[in-house]
């Protein structure tokens, strides 16, 4: 029963850091852009 | 502090700046495919894989990659762990590890921590340590170059988001570096008296006539790696303090040296690949005052000794037959200058390999290594981690430097925008929140406290070390802390993990940001990366960032045990 519950708790972290990926690129969407600097 | 003391380390810091050169210019032509003596082999591993070579990946494709070649090799490992008993190479027939204990190691190792709540010599078998630990040693420490030369290449192209190929970087960091510097290495320690065996565990009677089990194995060429892949993982519970992984005063030397080989070259790399040499050797100069710092600390706190053990009598001057200082937890054959050496190095690296017990270290003098993880292990640092993580430290010095002066903030001619230094502060956040909140939690709940054999600050220091360590993949330890329960291999585990990948991903997207933009000529606006003035400030960021993020936590731990130790009391 905690060989399974390990083993899923590895997938789902690396499965979450896959979607966390796909956040930081939704994030920096948009490619270079200037912004008003002083 | 002795001249002999001084003489080895300034030999060791000579050592370090001559062989830099020479090694990020190898580095340099592996990573840049202009090697080709292991072609036939290069290539049919990426026949085997599928791979192919000349595809270059945008950076969500190179973190997805090392992503989930990561979670197959860390759950092989843990099914083999789980059923060594009935594999082969087990002469002592040693059990299946226990699952917490199997999901720990495998994390661990899978992230270049080498954390270990077990001793090898009765928990790993023979098969256990070579397939999957050794083979960690060199995918993790070939997967943290990688990631690195991915950064580099970020800064120094402009491609669209395209960082090279994971499969490529990671083949050719382990066949062109880490494999033959490893066999050479391991020859070294088998020639000065490591072991390197498959034989049963041997008994001999010692001169007091006791019984004595051996351990034995194949010790030797997994020492090797532990070292150059900043590792650390000890093939036996006494790691380097071991005669059989560290016989010698020169295998001493040597283990150190390894250690920083590879981080201090890839500076180097570094800046030819970016074309500004001068910047990467400004990295060089920023690594090694934070070293010497460390290094200066740790040998003076050290040699300066307990004061409680001068009023009860023992003599802490250093003499030609009295190494002096405190001298529990260290061997005597490498004594106080070594052990302080080998401290500092392992912890500015994210290495983890002792040959002294950091626990038994004075406060101050266990200070330096606590902190050296907390900074963020960008001293040289571990295998590509180290340089990445000074990278994202430059990107956020020329942040604030462009706020202090109205410049845009601009690095090598690429503009420092929102996105970059949200990228930056996500890393930097993600590690102080892994180890500050776990030890908050483990300090106030029964499990947490359970593992501590020591009270007060000192049992403060060795949860958050443990965290530290834990969170920046070092793997050394505070030994008083006892971590073989389900509360601590648990959440020691998970955050191994956290520490890896949750910091690796925004800087891929950084290097991915960067590489999108083209890069401007410099100009009498850009700010320069290369002077005496930007060593400083990249040092103050470090040191603000780094330090300060954790004073409150070090205040109530080491630095209140010093003070407490000074008026006589211990813990």
């Amino acid at each position: 029963m905690l060989d399974f519950i390990y083993v899923l708790t590895a997938i789902a972290f690396f499965a979450l850091m896959l979607a966390y990926v796909g956040a930081c690129r939704r994030l920096g969407a948009g490619g270079e852009h200037e912004e008003r600097t002083t | 502090m002795t001249a002999n003391g001084w003489i080895q380390i300034a030999f060791y810091a000579v050592a370090l700046l001559l062989v830099t050169k020479p090694i990020g210019v190898y580095l340099v032509k592996v990573y840049d495919g202009s090697l080709h003596w292991l072609g036939p082999v290069e290539r049919l591993l990426y026949r085997l894989g599928g791979v192919d070579p000349d595809e270059d990946q945008h950076w969500t494709r190179y973190a997805a990659s090392m992503l989930i070649f990561s979670l197959a090799t860390m759950l092989l490992t843990y099914l083999v762990l789980r059923v060594q008993q009935w594999l082969p190479l087990n002469p002592q027939h040693l059990p299946n590890v226990v699952d917490r204990q199997a999901f720990e190691t495998a994390a661990s190792f899978t992230t270049n921590t080498n954390w270990q709540s077990y001793s090898g010599e009765t928990t790993m078998s023979y098969f256990s340590q070579m397939t999957q630990l050794a083979f960690h040693n060199f995918a993790s420490a070939a997967v943290g170059v990688a990631l690195a030369i991915a950064f580099t290449r970020g800064i120094a192209r402009h491609s669209a988001g395209r960082l090279g190929n994971f499969w490529v970087d990671l083949v050719r960091g382990t066949l062109y570096v880490f494999l033959p510097a490893s066999f050479l290495f391991a020859l070294l320690l088998v020639q000065q008296g490591a072991i390197q065996n498959f034989a049963h565990y041997v008994t001999v009677t010692t001169v007091e006539g006791a019984k004595q089990v051996l351990a034995m194995g194949p010790v030797a060429s997994q020492e090797a790696i532990k070292q150059l892949g900043t590792n650390g993982g000890g093939f036996f519970n006494a790691n380097s303090a071991h005669p059989f992984e560290n016989p010698t005063p020169w295998t001493n030397f040597w283990q150190m040296f390894t250690i920083f080989l590879v981080p201090a070259g890839l500076t180097y790399a570094f800046g030819r690949m970016v074309k500004n040499q001068k910047h990467g050797w400004a990295l060089w100069a920023a690594m090694f005052v934070l070293f010497m710092a460390g290094t200066t600390t740790a040998y003076w706190a050290e040699a300066r000794g307990n004061p409680i053990h001068r009023q009860l009598g023992v003599n802490t001057v250093a003499s030609t037959t009295n190494p002096g200082g405190n001298m529990e937890g260290k061997e005597v054959r490498f004594g106080i200058a070594n052990s302080a050496l080998f401290a500092t190095i392992t912890t500015d690296a994210s290495c983890g390999a002792v040959n002294a017990m950091h626990d038994s270290f004075t406060p101050i003098g266990g200070l330096v290594p606590l902190t050296n993880i907390l900074l963020g292990e960008v001293v040289f640092g571990g295998v590509g981690a180290g340089l990445y993580g000074m990278l994202v430290m430059v990107v956020l010095t020329v942040f604030i430097a462009g706020l202090m002066v109205g410049r845009t903030p601009e690095y090598l001619g690429k503009k420092i925008q929102a996105r970059e230094v949200q990228m930056a502060m996500l890393y930097a956040l993600v590690f102080a929140a892994a180890i500050l909140v776990n030890t908050a939690v483990a300090a106030s709940v029964k499990a947490g406290l359970a593992g501590l054999n020591n009270a007060g600050p000192h049992g403060l220091s060795e949860i958050l070390y443990a965290y530290a360590s834990t969170a920046g993949n070092n793997g050394s330890a505070f030994a008083g802390l006892t971590g073989g329960s389900y509360f601590y291999n648990t959440t020691l585990g998970l955050n191994t993990l956290v520490g890896r990948f949750a910091m690796i991903v925004p800087m891929l997207a950084l290097a991915g940001f960067l590489s999108e933009k083209k890069a401007a000529a410099e100009s009498t606006a850009s700010f320069p990366v290369t002077t005496p003035l930007f060593v400083i400030l990249l040092i103050g960021v470090i040191v603000i960032v780094g330090a300060l993020t954790f004073f409150p936590a070090l205040s109530l731990g080491p630095i209140v045990e010093h003070f407490l130790m000074q008026a006589g009391r211990l813990f």
